[in-house]
């Protein structure tokens, strides 16, 4: 049976006890704004009696625990990866769903012009107006041409940019991990909140690239790309580091690891970069290279005003690659109108090869013979705003998945207004019970000592 | 189960989703558009293309139809007069034939063919907006000049033509040789000279051989009239083909690209009901905690 005195220090703990369940809700409290914080949770464990005759020892404190489902975690971060993959797609696709605007305002408008242009020449094939008309048309279609190309490529350096820079916050955060693995080895009494900034950078990381975690023993954890390239292992960090090409290249060591990241705003980003805006420039080069061919091929076998055999009517491409770009009149017809081929015969007043040439507006000139030039124009429209609604609904949909997770996240880490208040009362009316009794014991002990007097 | 409530995850995002929704209904509203981005329907951007292609190509074959129709319009009213002049120079020869002619009605009769020679002439060198329209498509020139002495055609045998519908060519430019010489040994112009000549000679003979000249001349401006006349039905007709493709593109263009209104104010009405109901919801869910009613 235990004594008074022994009353006395179990209640003194108990009081410790309660104040430090009021600690920890003032924590919990404090940090119910702190990005990454996992609530904490008092451990209490009754301590049993050492005889038969008493009821107990009071209690003791477990341990303090973080909050933290190690699950719930890793599919959250899986998902914000794949979040921010479609992200950094929309984000750039957007851009070049700008650069090639609204149908009947862009391109497509520019070849109308140039067309109406030509069938205007053969309703007056001596008309100087006319013949300026097409000049200029045939430069403003030029024009068009290659500012698309050249928002493409602004387009294709912007994600770079952003690559280096991801690249950058990779190393940045893969470093400060290898360093945090080094604390939780060495700590004693901090471990949950040095894992709980490893969680926030975790979950950066992830938000960056595909990563595999591998945890460790003691607390801390081994990072890897999912080709199995290590980023981090134990204290030692692995950075990347990007080329000085036109094109950076990400290289780890001496590997080149570009085609390793497949997720994350990095993968995102490279395929934009790597994949998605080259296509649409591939197309655009195409459709340039397949008008210029088509229009220098009838041109060439009219005759100009004065009735010499015409030339080309633009700069012939040297190939398809770069022929948006490069898109350009001839310089002899931009300095002389007089050159623009309407004739079919010699003859000035002829209009066969204006006509022909304002007929090429219903032709399949393009794809390889299979598409008119507005067709193939609405194809390059449907493929960037289709990867752009595309990455948009994905992106939508992972971060409903993200919302939903971190809800999950939040019912098991999550500190809460009220559960926090009332914790506060309970260990406000434990404490005040255990106070109670202490001075119940006290007034004990003065009676006895009373008693003795 | 614990539901922790954090305003910046559930609160914020359900405010945004919900003025996200009431932006794209107010920029629908305002602009009249459903498409303002090739991401918002990527399939109703591509067809859009195809039909702003097809509404220029109506508007390119109209503009060049009534550019053609007027030019169609001076020809045939240039053939008209031609016509009525030829029958007129035939009533001016048949006059000076035969043996109750004299010397001062056969010379009245040479004066009159030459004035109506002379009008011909004037007639077949018509342009229109500078161009020759019966020199086939030779252009700065005249058809018909004198040339050595002899009235001399000095186009060609080619015509413009234009198109006015798909397939569909209308000329815009004759050939005057072949409707003032045809198949003939010479023009029309020297056959009234030497009609000139027979009548004031009382050559009977060389009076109806031009006459016979000057009727086949009559024949074929008859013939080149009626040919003018199909195509002028012919661009009446692409016109009013034209007009039909033109509004149906844009009836498919509009369904297309433009916002129905109704619904577009229906949706923003939602959207600004949606947009205040989850200020309301969240404002409620911060306003209260257990917090508030200890002591």
């Amino acid at each position: 049976m235990s004594g008074l005195f022994e009353n006395l220090t179990m209640a003194t703990n108990s009081l410790l006890i309660q104040r430090m369940g009021m600690d920890v809700v003032g924590q919990n409290m404090a940090n119910i704004n702190t990005p990454g914080y996992t609530r904490r949770s008092l451990e209490l464990e009754a301590l049993p009696p050492v005889d038969p005759l008493s009821a107990g020892r009071g209690v003791t404190v477990t341990d303090i625990r973080a909050m933290r489902d190690d699950l719930v975690e890793g599919r959250l971060r899986r998902e914000q990866s794949d979040t921010a993959h479609d992200a950094a797609m929309a984000e750039m696709i957007a851009a070049a769903e700008g650069a090639i605007g609204l149908p009947g305002q862009s391109l497509d408008a520019q070849l109308t012009a140039l067309f109406d242009a030509f069938a205007a020449l053969a309703d007056d094939p001596t008309s100087m107006v006319a013949r300026d008309t097409v000049i200029r048309q045939g430069r403003e279609l030029s024009q068009a041409f290659a500012d698309l190309s050249r928002n493409f490529s602004a387009i294709q350096s912007d994600t770079d940019r952003a690559v280096r820079v991801a690249v950058t916050d990779v190393n940045a955060i893969t470093e400060e991990l290898a360093r945090l693995n080094v604390d939780i080895a060495q700590s004693s009494y901090n471990a949950d909140s040095i894992r709980d900034r490893q969680g926030v950078l975790l979950s950066e990381l992830g938000k960056l690239t595909s990563i595999a975690v591998l945890p460790r023993a003691d607390g801390g954890v081994d990072v890897a790309l999912p080709s199995g390239r290590a980023l981090v292992i134990g204290e030692s960090s692995y950075p990347l580091e990007t080329t000085a090409d036109a094109v950076t290249a990400v290289r780890l060591g001496d590997a080149d690891v570009t085609a390793d990241f497949t997720g994350g705003r990095l993968g995102g980003l490279l395929q934009v970069r790597d994949s998605i805006i080259p296509g649409y420039t591939a197309r655009l080069d195409q459709l340039a290279y397949d008008v210029a061919t088509a229009v220098n091929a009838l041109h060439a076998t009219g005759y100009d005003l004065d009735g010499n055999a015409a030339g080309t009517f633009f700069t012939a491409p040297a190939a398809v690659a770069g022929a948006a770009f490069s898109l350009s009149m001839d310089a002899a017809l931009l300095a002389d109108s007089r050159r623009v081929a309407a004739s079919a015969t010699g003859a000035s007043g002829d209009n066969g090869i204006a006509r022909s040439l304002s007929a090429l507006r219903d032709a399949t000139l393009a794809n390889g013979g299979t598409r008119s030039a507005h067709a193939a124009w609405s194809q390059i429209v449907y493929a960037v705003g289709g990867d752009a609604a595309s990455a948009r609904a994905a992106e939508h949909s992972h971060s409903q998945i993200v919302l939903q997770l971190e809800q999950m996240r939040a019912q098991v880490s999550g500190v809460s207004y009220d559960e926090e208040a009332a914790n506060l009362m309970r260990y406000q009316r434990a404490y005040e019970a255990n106070a109670r009794y202490f001075t119940t014991i006290l007034d004990t002990l003065d009676a006895l000592m009373e008693m003795v007097r | 189960m614990r539901v922790p409530y954090d305003v910046i995850r559930d609160g914020l995002s359900a405010i945004n989703e919900a003025a996200a929704q009431m932006t794209a209904a107010q920029q629908q509203v305002s602009t009249g558009r459903r498409i303002t981005r090739a991401g918002d329907d990527p399939a109703a951007s591509q067809a859009a293309v195809a039909e702003h292609a097809a509404i220029a190509n109506a508007d390119a074959y109209s503009r060049t139809a009534g550019a053609a129709a007027g030019r169609l319009a001076a020809a045939d009213s240039m053939l008209a007069t031609f016509g009525d002049k030829l029958a007129a120079v035939m009533v001016a020869a048949l006059s000076a034939q035969g043996s109750s002619t004299t010397t001062a009605s056969r010379s009245a009769a040479a004066d009159a063919v030459t004035g109506l020679r002379d009008s011909l002439l004037s007639d077949i060198n018509t342009t229109f907006n500078g161009v020759s329209l019966f020199a086939g498509t030779q252009s700065g020139v005249q058809s018909y000049a004198l040339v050595g002495g002899v009235w001399t055609y000095q186009g060609n045998n080619d015509v413009a033509r234009v198109e006015v519908d798909r397939g569909r060519l209308v000329s815009t430019t004759f050939d005057g040789q072949s409707i003032a010489q045809g198949t003939d040994g010479t023009n029309v112009f020297n056959v009234m000279d030497a009609l000139v000549t027979a009548i004031n000679n009382g050559d009977d003979a060389g009076i109806t051989t031009a006459m016979q000249a000057v009727e086949r001349a009559l024949d074929r401006t008859l013939r080149a009239q009626g040919s003018l006349g199909a195509d002028q039905r012919g661009l009446d007709e692409a016109g009013i083909r034209m007009t039909s493709l033109r509004r149906a593109a844009e009836v498919r263009r509009s369904g297309l690209e433009d916002a129905n209104m109704a619904e577009a104010m229906t949706r923003l009405g939602q959207a600004d009901t949606a947009y205040r109901a989850s200020l309301a919801a969240v404002s409620t869910a911060e306003r209260v905690s257990l917090l508030d009613y200890l002591r």
